[in-house]
Parts: C-alpha cells; sequence; structure tokens
C-alpha cells in the first residue's frame, strides 16, 4: 500500500513558492461543497509546466477560474477528465478533498475515496480538509467492471514538493514512472461511464478494428459493447476478392498492353486487369463500404503490411495477387503458424523473396538468401533480441545482442530449399519446368534440398543430415513461432498499426503473453492476440491525452474511413490510383519492408511512429487535395475522363467511378454551424477535436451562406478531413 | 515529458516552427514572387550538393568490372555464365583511369556515365561502405574487431550509410547536419536548405533543419473547389492556416502540423517555379520520364529557380528504389543502371546550360554492394563495400579514386567466402571530401560525421 506515502510526509518544510493551488483554496474557502449540483459532474484535469503539477477539480467555477487564470496563472487543461457523482448515493464513496497546509504541507491537492484514509489524513497538521469534493464508485478486488479506472501516480522530491495525479488514461499514468518519477499508485476510484463516453469509445473502436467508423455502426457498437461487437465479428463469413482464372503473360509483352484508343473496354485494357494487382486494390476500397466482416478486413490490411508480397518484384498477376490476400484474410484470425505457413509456402512469395526454386550449392552458385533473411528480420524475430514488454534485451556492456547472425541465415537459406511453383492442371510435376503458377501452395521435391545436417539460431533448429524439403521448412517456421522474440515482435507491430504507433511495454507485455497462450495453451491464437490489442485499457476509453499516443492515419484508410462514414459511392478505381502519390499504392510496396519503414521515428527523437515514413510537406498537400476533390470536383464535367477521369472509365469493370458523398443526412444541420461541426466531430474525431480547431472549423462554416446548406456542410467536412486533429487518429 | 520527448519537441517546436512560420507569414510575398519572376538575378555564389540514393544496393561488381584480358577472367570465373548474371566483356564501355592502371568497362547500360568519365566529370570512388575503423579481414573475423550493427541488413545499413552513424538506430542523417548548419550561408531567405524528392528518408532529416519534401510532379499547391468559389477557398485555406497555427499537446500532432506548415509555406515559393513556362532545363529531361529522371527534373528546376528562393547553398535528394538484386539481376539491374546514368547525364547538362555545371556536385550512395558470388535465380545476396560515384565540373572526374578490393571469394577483402567486400573507404571519408568542397568549416566535420576521428585520410582527392 503507497497510498499514505504523501500523508506520511507530514512535517516539511516549506520552501517553495505556493505558485497555484494555495489562491485555488483562498478562492473557495472552506465552502468548496456547497457548489456541487446534483447527478453528474466531471473532474476535469489541469497541469501547470513551471511547477510540473497536476491538479484536478470537479467543481466548473474553479475550472473556469482556472481557464481565465483569475487569481491563480500557468494552468492548462490536459484534456483529460472523467465523470464523478455530486450527491451522495448507494454504491458511491464520498471523495475527500485535502491541501497541503500553508508553510507545513505541500502546494498540492490531495483526493481519496478511501474513508479511513480520510480520516487518518485529517488528524496530519501537514493537510487541511477542505470539504467533500464529489462521490464515486470505488474498485472492487482491484476492478472497476464497466467503469472507468482511475489510477493515481505519486511524486516527491523528497524534500517539499510533492504531486499526486489522477487519471483514467492508463498511457498517461504508465508514462509518469519515467516522465517525473512517480510512484504509481494503481487504481483508486472508478469512474461512471456516461452515453457520450460510450459513443466516443465506439468511434475510437471501429478506427482500430474496422475500415472505418458509420454512423449507424457506431450506434450498433455502442449498444452492444466492444467486447460483444468483437466477438460476433471472429466468425463472420470472409468477404472474398473476386477470384480471377489463372492466365499467363504471353511471351510477347506487347500482346498485353493496355490499348487506349477509345471507347476503352476492360477487354483492351490487358495489362491493368490482366498483369498488375490493380482489379485488386479496386475491389479492396469498393468492398470496403459495406463489408460485414470489418474486423478481418482490417487485420488483412495490417497483415499485408507485415506478411508482405508485393507485385513489384513478385507476382504482378491480378489472379495471383487476389489468391495472396484473400490467403491473409483466410488467415487473419486464425493461427498465427498456420499464417506464416500459408504465407511462406504461397508461390507469389516465393517469387518475391527468391526462394522458390532455391536449390542447394551447386557450380559456384549459392543458396539463396533473400527469404532466410527477411523471415527472420521481418516476419518473425526482428534483428534484435527483445524483452516480452518490447524493449530490446541488452547485453553486460548495454549494446544490443543481434537476435541471429549470417552463419544463421546461411543455415536457414540451405534449410528453404527444394521448392517449386505448384503444377498446373494436366501437367506432370517437374522442379524446373514447373513455370509460374499461383493457385495453391508450393510443392516440395527432395532432390532439389539441401541434404546437409544444418544448426541454426543456437540450436533451435537443428537438422540432422538427409531431411526433406517439406519437413525441414515446417521445422523451422515451428522454431521461429516459438522463439521468445516473436510474441513481442509481432504483437508490437499489431498495435501499432491498429492503436498506437507508441504503445507502453505494459501494453506490448499483455498482447505478448496473450500471443503465448491464449488462456487455453494455444500459442500464437490470433482471434485472442487480436482481442487483446483492441481490449486493452490502453486502446479502450473516449479520450487518450498522453502526449505520444495515437497513429497517423495511413493514406489507404483515410480513403476507407471517408468511403465509410460518408457512404460514398466508388468502384475504387480512384482511391486505389490516389494512393500512388501517397506513396502507398495497395499491393505494390516498394520493397519487402513495405510502403513505410515499421520502425520510423519523428525526426529529431526515438518516438515511433512508421506512418510518418510517408508523411511529408507534400502529402499533406495531396491529401487535402484528395479530400478537395472527393467533396468538389469528381462530379463536375471537366474532371470526367474515359481513361483517369473521377467518374466511370472504361477500362474498369462494372465501373461506376468514385461519386460526391451524398450529405443529405448532415445537410438538416448546416442551418446550426455549432450543431453541424459537432455532429462531425463525434462522427469523426470521436467529440475531441482540440476547442480552438473547433471554433475555427465553425466560424469558417458560418461565414458560408446559409442558404448554400451543402457548401456549409463541406466546408465543415473539407477542414475537418483535412485537420491535424483527424489525420492524426488518436 | 521525458528527456527525449522533451528534445523532439523542442528541436521541432521551438526555432523551426518560429522560422516556419515567419515564413508562412511571409508568403503573401508569394505575389512579389511572381512579380519579380523575370526580373531577379541569380546570386552567383551558389553551391548545391546532390544525394542519389541507390535503394537495396546496387552491384556494383555489375556496374564496372575490369576490361583487360586477365581482369574480365577473374571476374567471370566466378561471376559465370552459368549463374545468369555475368555480363559479356564484348558488351562493356571501356574507360582507362586516368592515373593508370587497368582499364575498366562500364555495364552497358551506362553510356552516360562513360561519356561523363572521358569528360572528366566524374569520378569512381571504389569499396565505400559503412565501417566502425579501419578494418580487415582476420580482426572482423577472428579478432572481435568492431563492425556497423547489424550489417548486411538493409534497413539498418540504409539508416548507417545516410546517417554515418554505425553504432545503430539512428534518424538523423549526415545531409541534415550539413543543413543544420546552411543557416549563415543563406541569408535573407528562410526556405529550407534541405529538399527531398522522394520522402524523409534518413539522409536528409536534420537535428533542427526541417527538410522540404517537393513531389516530383509540378503540382505542389492547393487546389481550387471549383469555378466561382474563389472566396471559399480563401476561407477554407485561411481556416486551414489559422488551425495549424494552433498550438497541440500531442507529438504526432506537433509533427504534422509542422511539415503541413511546411507545405502550405513552400509550395506558394514552389509552385511558380515548377510551373515556370520558360524554364531552361526542362527541356534536357524531355524523353526522361522516369522515376529518377523527373526527381532531378525537379531539382533542376529548383535550382534554376534560386533566385526566387533566394538559396546560396542547397542540398538535395534523390531516391532510386529496386537494386535489391536477389533475382532476375540481369534485367532489373539494367533498366535500373539506365534511368540513374542518363538522368545524371541529363542534370549535368541542364547545371551546365544555367552556367553552374562546377557548383554543383552530385554524388550516389547505397546502403551497401552484394556479393560477387552469385546466387540461386540469377541474382547476388548483401554484400558490403562498393562503387560510388560522383558528377560535376568541380571533380576531378576520369579517375578511379580508393582501393579496388581484391575479386577473391575467401580473399583478404572478403568478409566470409561469398565476396562481401570490407571497405577500405567508409562512408565518413567519402562525405567528408565532399562536404569540404560544399564550404563546410574543417571544425564542423565532427559535427556532421561523429565518427570521423577513426579515419586517418578525408580528403580523398576527388573534388578540386
Amino acid at each position: 500500500m503507497q497510498r499514505l506515502s504523501e500523508a506520511r510526509r507530514s512535517r516539511w518544510p516549506q520552501v517553495r513558492p505556493r505558485l497555484g493551488a494555495v489562491l485555488l483554496a483562498g478562492l473557495f474557502g472552506t465552502a468548496l461543497g456547497g457548489t456541487a449540483q446534483a447527478g453528474l459532474g466531471t473532474a476535469v484535469e489541469f497541469y501547470n509546466a513551471k511547477i510540473n503539477h497536476y491538479f484536478v477539480t470537479a467543481y466548473p467555477e474553479e475550472a473556469a477560474a482556472l481557464d481565465a487564470g483569475i487569481n491563480v496563472k500557468g494552468w492548462a487543461r490536459t484534456g483529460g477528465q472523467f465523470t464523478v457523482f455530486t450527491d451522495p448515493a448507494e454504491g458511491l464513496q464520498a471523495v475527500c478533498r485535502f491541501f497541503g497546509t500553508p508553510g507545513v504541507g505541500p502546494n498540492s491537492h490531495f483526493y481519496t475515496a478511501d474513508a479511513a484514509e480520510c480520516a487518518k489524513v485529517k488528524t496530519y497538521p501537514a493537510w487541511t480538509f477542505e470539504g467533500i469534493a464529489f462521490h464515486i464508485p470505488t474498485p472492487a478486488n482491484g476492478q472497476c467492471g464497466g467503469n472507468y479506472p482511475v489510477y493515481r501516480s505519486y511524486y516527491s522530491d523528497q524534500i517539499a514538493d510533492a504531486n499526486h495525479r489522477f487519471t483514467v488514461d492508463l498511457t498517461a499514468h504508465a508514462r509518469m514512472a519515467t516522465r517525473r518519477g512517480d510512484i504509481l499508485e494503481g487504481i483508486v476510484m472508478c469512474a461512471p461511464v456516461t452515453d457520450e463516453e460510450r459513443e466516443a469509445d465506439a468511434v475510437r473502436l471501429l478506427e482500430q478494428a474496422s475500415l472505418g467508423p458509420s454512423e449507424a455502426l457506431v450506434q450498433e457498437v455502442k449498444a452492444k459493447g466492444s467486447e460483444k461487437w468483437l466477438d460476433e465479428q471472429v466468425p463472420l463469413n470472409v468477404t472474398r476478392y473476386t477470384q480471377l482464372p489463372f492466365w499467363e503473360q504471353p511471351m510477347d509483352n506487347s500482346l498485353c498492353k493496355n490499348d487506349e484508343t477509345l471507347p476503352v473496354t476492360p477487354d483492351k485494357f490487358c495489362q491493368t486487369n490482366k498483369s498488375s494487382p490493380s482489379p485488386v486494390g479496386w475491389e479492396f476500397f469498393r468492398q470496403s463500404r459495406t463489408a460485414p466482416d470489418q474486423l478481418r478486413m482490417r487485420m488483412a490490411h495490417v497483415w499485408h503490411q507485415i506478411f508482405v508480397h508485393s507485385a513489384n518484384g513478385g507476382a504482378f498477376e491480378a489472379y495471383a495477387n487476389a489468391d495472396f490476400q484473400q490467403r491473409l484474410r483466410d488467415g487473419a484470425l486464425g493461427s498465427f503458424e498456420n499464417l506464416l505457413l500459408r504465407y511462406a509456402l504461397a508461390p507469389q512469395l516465393g517469387q518475391y523473396q527468391n526462394w522458390v526454386k532455391n536449390v542447394p550449392e551447386h557450380d559456384g552458385i549459392r543458396p539463396n538468401e533473400n527469404f532466410a533473411r527477411e523471415l527472420l528480420q521481418l516476419f518473425t524475430l526482428g534483428v534484435n533480441l527483445l524483452n516480452e514488454d518490447g524493449r530490446p534485451k541488452l547485453d553486460a556492456k548495454g549494446q544490443l545482442v543481434a537476435a541471429y547472425s549470417q552463419s544463421d541465415i546461411e543455415a536457414l537459406a540451405r534449410v528453404l530449399t527444394g521448392y517449386t511453383f505448384p503444377t498446373r492442371p494436366g501437367q506432370t510435376p517437374d522442379f524446373w519446368g514447373n513455370r509460374n503458377y499461383y493457385v495453391g501452395d508450393m510443392i516440395p521435391f527432395d532432390q532439389w534440398h539441401d541434404k546437409g545436417a544444418k544448426s541454426a539460431l543456437a540450436g533451435r533448429i537443428l537438422l540432422g543430415a538427409g531431411g526433406g524439403a517439406a519437413t525441414e521448412m515446417r521445422v523451422a517456421i515451428k522454431a521461429l513461432v516459438d522463439h521468445p522474440n516473436t510474441p513481442p515482435f509481432i504483437a508490437k507491430q499489431l498495435i501499432q498499426k491498429t492503436v498506437t504507433s507508441s504503445p507502453t511495454p505494459g501494453y506490448v507485455a499483455r498482447v505478448a503473453s496473450v500471443f503465448k497462450d491464449n488462456g487455453k495453451g494455444l500459442r500464437g491464437d490470433l482471434a485472442a492476440v487480436t482481442r487483446a490489442v483492441l481490449l486493452d485499457p490502453e486502446a479502450r476509453g473516449a479520450r487518450k491525452i498522453d502526449q505520444e499516443y495515437g497513429r497517423m492515419r495511413e493514406p489507404a484508410l483515410l480513403w476507407t474511413a471517408m468511403i465509410r462514414a460518408l457512404d460514398i459511392t466508388t468502384d475504387g478505381m480512384q482511391p486505389y490510383s490516389q494512393g500512388w502519390q501517397s506513396s502507398q499504392m495497395l499491393f505494390n510496396a516498394q520493397t519487402v519492408f513495405n510502403y513505410y519503414p515499421a520502425d520510423y521515428t519523428l525526426a529529431g527523437g526515438g518516438i515511433p511512429a512508421p506512418e510518418f515514413g510517408i508523411y511529408t510537406s507534400a502529402e499533406y498537400l495531396n491529401r487535402a487535395n484528395q479530400v478537395n476533390d472527393l467533396l468538389y470536383n469528381v462530379d463536375q464535367s471537366w474532371s470526367q475522363h474515359p481513361l483517369w477521369g473521377w467518374g466511370p472509365v472504361g477500362y474498369v469493370p462494372n465501373a461506376v467511378g468514385t461519386r460526391s458523398p451524398p450529405l443529405s443526412a448532415f445537410v438538416a444541420d448546416a442551418a446550426n454551424p455549432d450543431a453541424l461541426v459537432e455532429r462531425l466531430n463525434r462522427l469523426l474525431l470521436h467529440g475531441t477535436m482540440a476547442p480552438a480547431a473547433r471554433k475555427t472549423v465553425v466560424n469558417a462554416v458560418a461565414k458560408v451562406d446559409a442558404a448554400n446548406p451543402v457548401r456549409r456542410v463541406k466546408m465543415a467536412l473539407n477542414l475537418m478531413l483535412v485537420s491535424i486533429d483527424y489525420q492524426v487518429q488518436k | 515529458m521525458s528527456a527525449q520527448a522533451r528534445r523532439a519537441r523542442l528541436q521541432l517546436t521551438s526555432p523551426q516552427r518560429r522560422k516556419l512560420l515567419k515564413f508562412a507569414a511571409a508568403t503573401g510575398l508569394l505575389a512579389a514572387v511572381e512579380r519579380n519572376f523575370a526580373l531577379a538575378q541569380s546570386a552567383s555564389d551558389y553551391k548545391a550538393l546532390v544525394c542519389v540514393f541507390q535503394q537495396g544496393g546496387n552491384d556494383g561488381e555489375n556496374t564496372l568490372i575490369r576490361h583487360d584480358t586477365a581482369g574480365y577472367q577473374t571476374y567471370a570465373a566466378t561471376r559465370t555464365v552459368a549463374s545468369g548474371i555475368n555480363i559479356a566483356q564484348a558488351q562493356l564501355l571501356p574507360v582507362q583511369p586516368a592515373r593508370g592502371g587497368p582499364a575498366y568497362g562500364f555495364h552497358s547500360a551506362c553510356g552516360p556515365l562513360q561519356t561523363l568519365f572521358n569528360q572528366k566529370k566524374l569520378a569512381v570512388v571504389a569499396n565505400v561502405g559503412m565501417l566502425a575503423q579501419p578494418a580487415s579481414k582476420p580482426g572482423l573475423e577472428t579478432q572481435g574487431a568492431p563492425r556497423p550493427a547489424n550489417l548486411f541488413s538493409h534497413s539498418d545499413q540504409e539508416l548507417a550509410v545516410q546517417s554515418a552513424v554505425h553504432t545503430g538506430f539512428e534518424r538523423v542523417g549526415w545531409g541534415g547536419r550539413i543543413a543544420d548548419l546552411l543557416d549563415a550561408a543563406n541569408p535573407g531567405t528562410l526556405f529550407p536548405p534541405m529538399i527531398s524528392t522522394n520522402g524523409l528518408r534518413t539522409y536528409v532529416t536534420g537535428r533542427t533543419s526541417v527538410p522540404l519534401t517537393v513531389p516530383s510532379n509540378p503540382y505542389f499547391t492547393l487546389y481550387s473547389s471549383g469555378e466561382g468559389h474563389y472566396q471559399y477557398d480563401v476561407l477554407r485555406d485561411a481556416a486551414l492556416r489559422e488551425m495549424l497555427a494552433q498550438s497541440r499537446g500531442n507529438l504526432y500532432d506537433v509533427v504534422a502540423q509542422l511539415y503541413a506548415e511546411e507545405g502550405m509555406a513552400a509550395s506558394s515559393v514552389v509552385f511558380p517555379i515548377l510551373q515556370n513556362k520558360n524554364s531552361v532545363v526542362a527541356p534536357f529531361f524531355a524523353s526522361l520520364d522516369t522515376d529518377v529522371g523527373r526527381q532531378f527534373k525537379t531539382i533542376a528546376q529548383l535550382i534554376e529557380g534560386r533566385a526566387q528562393t533566394q538559396m546560396r547553398r542547397q542540398a538535395f535528394y534523390v531516391h532510386q528504389w529496386g537494386y535489391d538484386t536477389h533475382g532476375s539481376q540481369a534485367s532489373i539491374q539494367s533498366g535500373l543502371l539506365q534511368d540513374f546514368a542518363a538522368s545524371l547525364k541529363a542534370f549535368q547538362d541542364a547545371m551546365e546550360a544555367l552556367g553552374l555545371g562546377g557548383s554543383v556536385t552530385t554524388f550516389s550512395l547505397s546502403e551497401f554492394g552484394r556479393t560477387f558470388k552469385p546466387a540461386s535465380n540469377q541474382g547476388t545476396d548483401h554484400g558490403w563495400g562498393n562503387y560510388a560515384f560522383v558528377m560535376g565540373g568541380a571533380v576531378r572526374g576520369g579517375d578511379i579514386y580508393g582501393t579496388v578490393p581484391t575479386p577473391a571469394l575467401n580473399g583478404p577483402d572478403d568478409l566470409g567466402k561469398e565476396g562481401r567486400w570490407i571497405p577500405t573507404t567508409s562512408v565518413e571519408q567519402y562525405g567528408a571530401t565532399l562536404a569540404r568542397w560544399f564550404g563546410i568549416a574543417e571544425g564542423d566535420l565532427p559535427y556532421i560525421f561523429p565518427n570521423i576521428g577513426a579515419f586517418a585520410n578525408t580528403k580523398l582527392g576527388f573534388m578540386a
């Protein structure tokens, strides 16, 4: 129990100027409790950078005084808040508010919902009891059930300065330990969850777990709760990419070109429709709008950025890309080992990673190391040994420890020999004769497998002489699944690609532990791991205020989010093509390191920020222009063109183009700019748009002629979609 | 706030933010820029340093090959015809290094490089790579000599050669650190001194300077929301600027805002430059609508528009993807080198047309070379030391600098037995030679290359 830690130091010398709280006490005297009103209140958090103190108050007058800087200056809202009861009731505890006795105690406030603690602190001369601040439930067995846990941390410089922080944001709480040297004291109260907070959390879940919130789905998730919605998502039928028939690039490339003579038809665009992943990319955006299995769609999108295959260097045929991406959808919520195996054995990957037809050393030619290296570096272990919380292990000299060596790669490259393309129907299997064919898995030929004994990864892979290709490959995959690096390496990336770029070590460790064991002894149960990522207290909640929380929206997910929130009719062609400018042309990554480096950091510091790898001064303008086009230009006659327009183009089958969003639902609110902006704030930003930015948008909307309500809605949407608040998902 | 977070905020918010805000406010200067377009005088004192990065690890051993009989036979004994990556001697484009030694031949796709070499505008530096200290085979293999962290990994070695830090993860680059020092050389302008035409790679990222990314197309501006709606565009743009100027606590917001503000401010200067219908340099790229060609064209136009940006010292970065030729190397590398060589030559011609042939130096970097020994699937794997190329009128061209490695598997320059050359010239030595020419003071070199003290000779002689 650390609870009395502050009160214990009851006789501190007063050496610091009392910058803040004493004036608060003076402002309200001892009659603080008298201002409370019946029902619910909000405890609002403030921070004073000068004295590095936090402070919460549930008194609106006190909060207003701090906002206005009356009597006390230097306090700013952190964005943190939680709901409290203003009146006593069954099941609630009265919360005592204390202030450090001037000249004796610290310049800080202290709250406790523990009656015994309250009584005890009242006896300390260092503390002055100010009254009952509010009422609130307290944890039972350390848990808050459906309420938000309120965490308490405590800082003391051991001389005169001390301060508690109370927050419902676990990320912010956990980081107090390193930011200020706080002792983390755990859950001390349980804040009730309001209807608005439930809705905000539903929006947040859909930003993390789907291809984007829509008003209808938000209401569904809000009604069901996150857990139930996720559990219902897992078994839903898998949305399928249209399976395209086998097609082979003619030996003479000129036989598969795009013929741009008008009128253009899909058949005349052989290169785009047969020999590129474009049709699969179009379908991704088309399906994003209404597919019921949103969780799977999102997680497949996540996995395609970990288990990378690119038409740029890999299989370029449309049918092969559809088949490959379908593998990821099918396996996204199954077993990690199975997904990895299906990935490794995909002939598309064999082509991409040059391991199809990889053979033992002969005639001065070595086994190809490409897949062996990336299998270790990118798909399972990462370059350095990790602790279970994702932080790197350090050796005795404080140096990073490599997870594998060049000789491990060379050994694994020998394991990964002896596979060739699947056999085409009606043909006889032939290692060298089997030509590029991307239906089913690659097949082993033991005569082209390296028969020597192999040892890699400090004995984790130990293979005697004479083993077969399939057996040895599976042994190696199993060893990598079982390697202690894999759970944190994968867990961290899953969190980063859904929730936040810089997860705390605690968050990574909680997800990694579910990866190790789903509770039933199963390792790598991806449905359970995904659930752990999305239901973690650092993922859930109505608002996240830590300065190092959130993730830059990916260009592709910006588009799916707009398509879903605004119910945009699209055949997917333009959303897919826009990815080129934005460096996220789906299924066409420049390298196996994908659209952006998984280990990218913000400039100037070590703060993880993968998506910032493609967020630049030029990209901001790209996104602003894409939003602008979508809202204003796509329906204009000049933006129609049979080859590259926003309307239907000739080469896309069943083309409908990309239409401007139907905004009738929002037009109803256009007469009242504040109501309009608030509605969009709830849908797009879960109600957390920065007050100043919100004010800018309201003012701009109000300046648009009220007689043009559609233009008002578009102005609001334009500014909010382009706003930094929206671009950084929190 | 952690020390790390505080540092990030300080670096990204205080001086650079103020500077950019000032810059943004000054872009009412757009009208002035346009008005002055025809009148502007070019500063006579101008230098630019252009980095072109060959991402993936260019196979240097097939870019420049010994052309004399004995030398070629040694090459062909390892890179056999059967390996699928052999280049026939008859296809090579021969050159004779100025200070003697055997003849070499460029890859057949490198005709423009052969021309530049013969015109003494192109120098080759042999066996360049990232080192912790001067290295030897026994030192590295058996005596535990230090080596760069995660050698042979793309991502790590890209970071290493671009940051000039061998000890591990560092995302501030030596180009960015050069840009950090350019404010004094660029009086009277707030334009960003480092421009990338392909995103924020490590090389361009500074400690205090913020790089600008300009797309390699001419549409770097906010679009209109339709004809007859100019008043709404004005309203929208003003609201966007107002929001971007509002302070934020979240670090991702802060950085995202910074780049957005920079884009808004810079585009108003850059857009008219890229739209200049009377560009002298654009015609040199008329037949080069390629990835690298477009990037070099954009840079050439920005240099042409130096009167508008008022820059005297500028750094640029070009990124070419695709050199990770584990398979089908012959056709892939040939296409890449063709684009690389033709774009370099067009850029040099464009600079000469501006009278800046000797004021602009272009150099190549790649994260590593490739194994001399071939691999399955007609490719090669990750190596280490590699050829680098330096182009410009100030280059002592027509020659090979540094030490060409002994082309023997398990030979004295091979780490292991697959032909991964132990570099004999470190990135610091190569970079310092370029930085000195660019005007970086001797005393500032350790800021740019923290490990420069580990290497004796940092004047390689390829710059005049």
